[in-house]
């Protein structure tokens, strides 16, 4: 913290300061300790309901749901809007063709959390459905594209992890074959591979033969299921290196290796079904930790009476 | 049916032969599962089939393991041990296969086998092996004596000889399973058993071949998939067989494959649609990696 310029504190330079005058090594994040704002961690608090008077303001306060009932009103005073545009265009005899529609793609509905926050009250299963269905009928009209605003203030962006990640394009060794490289772990163990374009088919590990290394019928086919599901069995030269585990992490971390490296050879259309295949997902499944007073993870000593 | 290049190339050897010299070692090697044992039986069959009388170990290595309470002292060596379930076994096939020649041949001496029981000169040898039936504790003593006799009579050239051993590396080994009681485990070089095979491998008969292969499987041997024939006899094994010639055999070569699967393909074996299409065929190539075993145990199942 000393030497910081105080004018421009920001709230990065307050976790760093934090997490280095107060190191802990804590597995949850959430209880290590920090200095924020309090707006960021206490739930939200409704304001003053009353007035001097000792009556509530909101006309709607006796439903017990104020908050609730005033967006509900609000979102039916957007659909009359949206319906009387329509029936106005009718009237005027024009037709509907050419309103431009209100883009959904690559967004979802907010959950029912996220709208018990906004509210600051409870909600039933019910309430929240009721809300959405009517933002749906909205979106039905012809004229929804006026009422996109209020809308998208209740629809999240569903992220792309794909689309942040880089594939790398393809490289030419000395003899002037394409060849592409991926590595990954699983378990652990750890595994890098090299694909070469215009082989004969020929895996590698750690310069020793595929069938001596993995003896296993359900090692080797998971190594070759990138490729057989690529329909490339027999395009590529595959060069592996792995270490670290036992059999079925090294293949595992090998099938992912290969499947990354695949992106390359590939189009973007069939990345996407490879990752619809779980071929680019990491397996997260670690070994669970020995707890104290059993003999391993789960298995407990034997039990005496005495 | 396959027979494959290697066990062509060694049936080649044997026509052209000159059986007038001492007999010639052939030691077939290669991966686990690479045809090493069909190769040496398809040897068999051709000997067998041109009449030859046929000396075979089915597996040496499997004497050093199997049958492990299988020992009583020796009758004739002092110092070492007879297996008499392993030998009246052994004696069981070969006179099922080489009856005969048994009655045809006649011992070249008196054999005594205890006070009261003894063959005299000019008996055949079928009736020193049905001693070795009756009398299980004599019967390692048998084979020797059935092995002298043959080596004696090859120079009569009478019959020509095959002597055909799988995992002949199991002779030359060190350790054994069988333990005695104090916890004694009896090494290769006191079963008088194989002393006598080792003996006739040394090879001072002529009129025949000695075919071999040698073989990681059921061997102490760490690392396991070294398949040399120097590492797996050893300095002393290969000092014993040298010379000889040694025989590779590889996995599948890609026309082998294909005649393969169509030999599958025509006894109805593979079943499922897509392992018939070509798509099937090159994933069954893969997955096995062109090891014969290997594709005999996927197709067993599709």
């Amino acid at each position: 913290m000393m030497g910081e310029d105080a004018e421009n504190f920001s709230q990065e330079d307050i976790d760093r300061s934090i997490s280095y005058l107060l190191p802990s090594g804590l597995f949850e994040k959430k209880a290590r300790p920090m200095l924020r704002p309090p707006k960021d961690y206490y739930p939200p608090q409704k304001a003053a309901q009353f007035d001097n008077d000792g009556r509530p303001f909101s006309f709607l306060f006796y439903t017990g749901k104020p908050n609730y009932y005033n967006l509900m009103h609000e979102a039916a005073d957007w659909l009359n809007k949206v319906i009387q545009q329509e029936d106005a265009l009718i009237q005027r005899g024009e037709s509907l063709d050419g309103i431009p529609q209100v883009n959904l793609a690559r967004s979802e509905w907010i959950g029912k959390l996220a709208l018990e926050k906004i509210v600051i009250e409870k909600l039933k299963d019910n309430e929240y459905e009721r809300f959405i269905n009517l933002l749906e009928r909205i979106l039905k009209q012809p004229f929804a594209i006026e009422a996109q605003e209020f809308i998208m203030k209740f629809r999240q962006k569903i992220e792309a992890v794909l689309s942040k990640e880089v594939i790398e394009p393809l490289q030419k060794d000395e003899n002037g074959r394409f060849y592409s490289r991926g590595s990954a772990r699983r378990k652990s163990s750890n595994a890098s591979v090299i694909l070469t374009d215009g082989g004969s088919g020929k895996i590698t590990i750690n310069g020793e033969e595929f069938l001596r290394t993995f003896y296993q019928l359900c090692h080797r086919e998971d190594i070759l299921f990138p490729l057989h599901f690529a329909n490339m069995l027999d395009r590529f030269d595959i060069e592996c290196t792995t270490e670290g585990g036992g059999p079925s992490g090294q293949s595992g971390a090998i099938r992912l290796a290969i499947s990354k490296a695949l992106r390359s050879f590939v189009d973007e259309e069939f990345v996407e079904k490879m990752r619809q295949a779980g071929l680019l997902t990491k397996d997260p499944r670690i070994k669970e930790r020995k707890k104290p007073g059993q003999k391993r993870a789960r298995k407990k000593f034997t039990w005496k009476k005495r | 049916m396959m027979v494959r290049r290697p066990a062509l190339e060694v049936i080649d050897y044997i026509r052209q032969t000159n059986f007038d010299q001492l007999a010639i070692k052939y030691v077939i090697y290669g991966r686990k599962g690479s045809g090493k044992t069909m190769t040496l039986n398809h040897i068999i069959h051709h000997c067998q089939a041109a009449g030859w009388l046929i000396v075979h170990i089915p597996t040496a290595n499997g004497l050093n393991l199997k049958n492990k309470y299988d020992f009583i002292d020796s009758v004739s060596h002092e110092g070492m041990y007879d297996q008499p379930t392993s030998s009246t076994d052994w004696l069981k096939q070969f006179k099922l296969r080489n009856e005969r020649f048994l009655k045809e041949l006649k011992t070249t001496e008196k054999y005594v086998w205890n006070k009261r029981e003894s063959t005299e000169k000019d008996q055949p040898l079928l009736s020193v092996l049905e001693q070795g039936l009756t009398r299980p504790k004599n019967a390692t003593d048998v084979i020797g004596v059935l092995l002298k006799e043959l080596q004696l009579q090859s120079y009569n050239k009478q019959f020509k000889m095959l002597y055909a051993i799988k995992a002949v590396n199991g002779l030359f080994a060190e350790e054994t399973a069988f333990r005695k009681h104090g916890g004694y485990i009896i090494p290769v070089r006191e079963l008088t058993l194989h002393m006598h095979f080792r003996n006739f491998l040394e090879g001072d008969w002529i009129n025949g071949s000695i075919v071999t292969t040698v073989d990681y499987n059921l061997s102490y041997r760490q690392p396991k998939f070294y398949y040399t024939p120097f590492y797996l006899l050893g300095k002393k094994g290969f000092d014993h067989m040298d010379p000889f010639i040694p025989v590779f055999v590889d996995e599948y070569s890609d026309k082998e494959f294909e005649s393969q699967i169509a030999y599958y393909q025509s006894k109805h074996w593979i079943q499922d649609e897509e392992a018939n299409t070509e798509a099937g065929k090159l994933y069954l190539k893969k997955l096995s990696d062109m090891n014969p075993a290997e594709l005999d145990k996927l197709v067993s199942w599709i």
